[in-house]
């Protein structure tokens, strides 16, 4: 999620606040002094900054005041976390640049909350600033879908999202099958949450809470662990997505295998949709169906992309015949890797534990070039 | 026996200055240390301090102090939980019922509201009750002299030798 930089010379104070924000899913760095905070704010980019105000070299005005006067953090919203909590102190921090404030001792939901807040106003600035490109700055949207199961979707979902996340983005991945989600299964995470809790108009803090979060460092939106009637509303997945690309550069959604409402608002949302199927008569034959529904009806303009999965080492269609159906060759084909049945039954996947494996190089490569011809 | 050491910030006003810091206080809460009659002295950690014609302005640090506790006009904090023991600090588990009341001392104006036994009584307040500041919850206090600012918190602990002037500001039922 959001890379958050604290500064406060209190250790206790600093602790709290890398617990009580990770859990948010957001990335900390910690600073002990004014000086040190500068220092770090200035050698790296961060969404916020959470800053006390009784501090022994520099105070929390006097560094408010030198990040404001920095063209590389003049924008970066600032929360000022303080027990120094009076008006005059309030009106001082405001005088100073700082964009709000709270008072110690604090209360954690009201912490989220504003930490929400300041983040989802600060993205929408950069959206509304003069000559901005709207899609610059907020996350982006992919889908992969194959309505035919056994394609290797959930496969290929978890590596581009991966693959993303070990070039250094913020990435979300979105399982939104309602027939007991596979995402969880293949990094075998318990779901102690999932997207069938959300309320129907979640706000990020909310949607912050139902995230699960992989030792990689993946963020997941889990998929009910059983299967349930009916999936994600469009306008609960549509408030989601909502807040999810306020959070992170990359949200990747494994979709349902079914075109359900949720699934539809995430193809209209992508800028780019991974067909996925393997070379077999009904895979291709589906694959070809979902291109046509999304060449005709699609609600919104992204690319649209075959993948070509082999998931299986024999009995497959010669690519000349896939090519036939597909009307032109897939846009990628991905070699069978007889590691990948092993890594789904140790549940580490080739991206995480062997990068370098067949599947993953094909894979994460392609998902780079799509990122950055986007 | 078991000893904590629990840290509470505090707002201390003096005549003239603002001094944000923290106290270590024991068992017995910051009600007990400001009530302990074996020192006139006050030890705080982390201390700040400000001109109360600029209060939000830091002109000083310092990792410790020791403040004179006859000279602290005011004691502002967040949240009345910071005095301590809640019995200690209210003087007992009595019943008791809100009054609001306005007080001043040579520096400040204090409203809020003292809670009571039995119905509001200036001479128990000022005179006949224990302990060397009078606690006002829910309080907002103004320098006499800078009246464009102001202190509130959970509670204000006024120090009663130097209150003049104790008003009760609304009459409601109190017995």
């Amino acid at each position: 999620m959001a890379k958050l930089l604290v500064v406060d010379d209190d250790a206790d104070v600093r602790g709290l606040l890398r617990v009580t924000l990770a859990k948010l899913g957001h990335e900390i760095t910690l600073a002990a002094r004014g000086e040190e905070g500068l220092r770090l704010a200035a050698s790296d980019s961060y969404d916020l900054i959470v800053l006390d105000l009784m501090m022994p070299d520099l105070d929390g005005h006097e560094v408010t005041r030198r990040l404001r006067a920095d063209s590389k953090t003049q924008n970066t919203p600032i929360l000022i976390l303080t027990a120094r909590a009076q008006t005059a102190d309030f009106d001082a921090a405001v005088e100073a640049g700082a964009d709000s404030y709270l008072a110690k001792p604090y209360d954690a939901d009201i912490l989220y909350r504003r930490v929400a807040d300041l983040l989802k106003q600060s993205a929408e600035r950069r959206q509304a600033a003069p000559g901005h490109n709207a899609q610059a700055n907020l996350g982006r949207v992919t889908t992969v879908i194959g309505l035919r199961g056994g394609t290797g979707t959930t496969t290929c979902a978890i590596t581009l999202a991966g693959a993303r996340l070990r070039a250094g983005r913020r990435v979300c991945l979105v399982d939104l099958s309602p027939s007991g989600g596979h995402v969880s299964l293949h990094l075998r995470l318990p779901v102690p949450v999932s997207w069938a809790n959300l309320p129907a108009a979640p706000d990020s803090t909310t949607v912050a809470h139902h995230l699960l979060r992989h030792d990689s460092g993946l963020l997941v939106l889990a998929a009910p662990a059983q299967p349930v009637r009916a999936g994600l509303a469009a306008p609960t997945f549509r408030a989601v997505l909502d807040a999810l690309l306020v959070f992170f550069t990359d949200v990747i959604v494994d979709a349902a295998p079914t075109l359900d409402e949720a699934t539809w608002t995430a193809l209209g949302a992508s800028e780019q949709v991974l067909v996925v199927c393997t070379p077999e008569v009904c895979a291709v034959h589906t694959a070809v169906g979902i291109l046509q529904v999304l060449a005709s009806a699609r609600p919104s303009g992204g690319l649209a992309y075959t993948v070509l999965n082999h998931v299986s080492p024999e009995h497959n269609l010669p690519l000349s015949a896939v090519e036939k159906a597909l009307g032109g060759p897939p846009r990628l084909v991905i070699p069978y890797d007889r590691q990948q049945p092993l890594a789904l039954t140790q549940g580490a996947p080739l991206i995480f534990a062997q990068p370098g494996a067949l599947l993953p190089a094909a894979l994460g490569a392609f998902a780079l070039s799509l990122r950055e011809a986007a | 026996m078991l000893t904590s050491r629990n840290l509470v910030n505090a707002d201390m006003l003096t005549e003239a200055h603002r001094i944000s810091c923290r106290v270590a206080v024991g068992p017995h809460g910051l009600i007990g240390l400001l009530n302990d009659a074996t020192t006139s002295l006050l030890e705080i950690e982390d201390v700040y301090f400000s001109r109360l014609q600029q209060p939000a302005k830091i002109v000083a640090q310092y990792e410790a102090a020791h403040l004179v506790k006859a000279q602290v006009t005011l004691i502002v904090l967040a949240r009345r939980e910071d005095l301590g023991p809640q019995g200690l600090a209210r003087g007992g588990y009595t019943r008791v019922f809100p009054v609001p009341v306005l007080l001043t001392t040579p520096e400040y104006e204090v409203q809020g509201t003292v809670e009571v036994v039995r119905q509001f009584d200036a001479v128990e307040l000022l005179v006949a009750g224990i302990g060397r500041f009078v606690q006002v919850y829910n309080a907002a206090a103004v320098p006499t002299l800078h009246g464009e600012t102001s202190f509130s918190g959970g509670v204000i602990l006024v120090n009663r030798a130097r209150i003049e002037l104790v008003a009760q500001t609304a009459h409601g039922k109190a017995a």
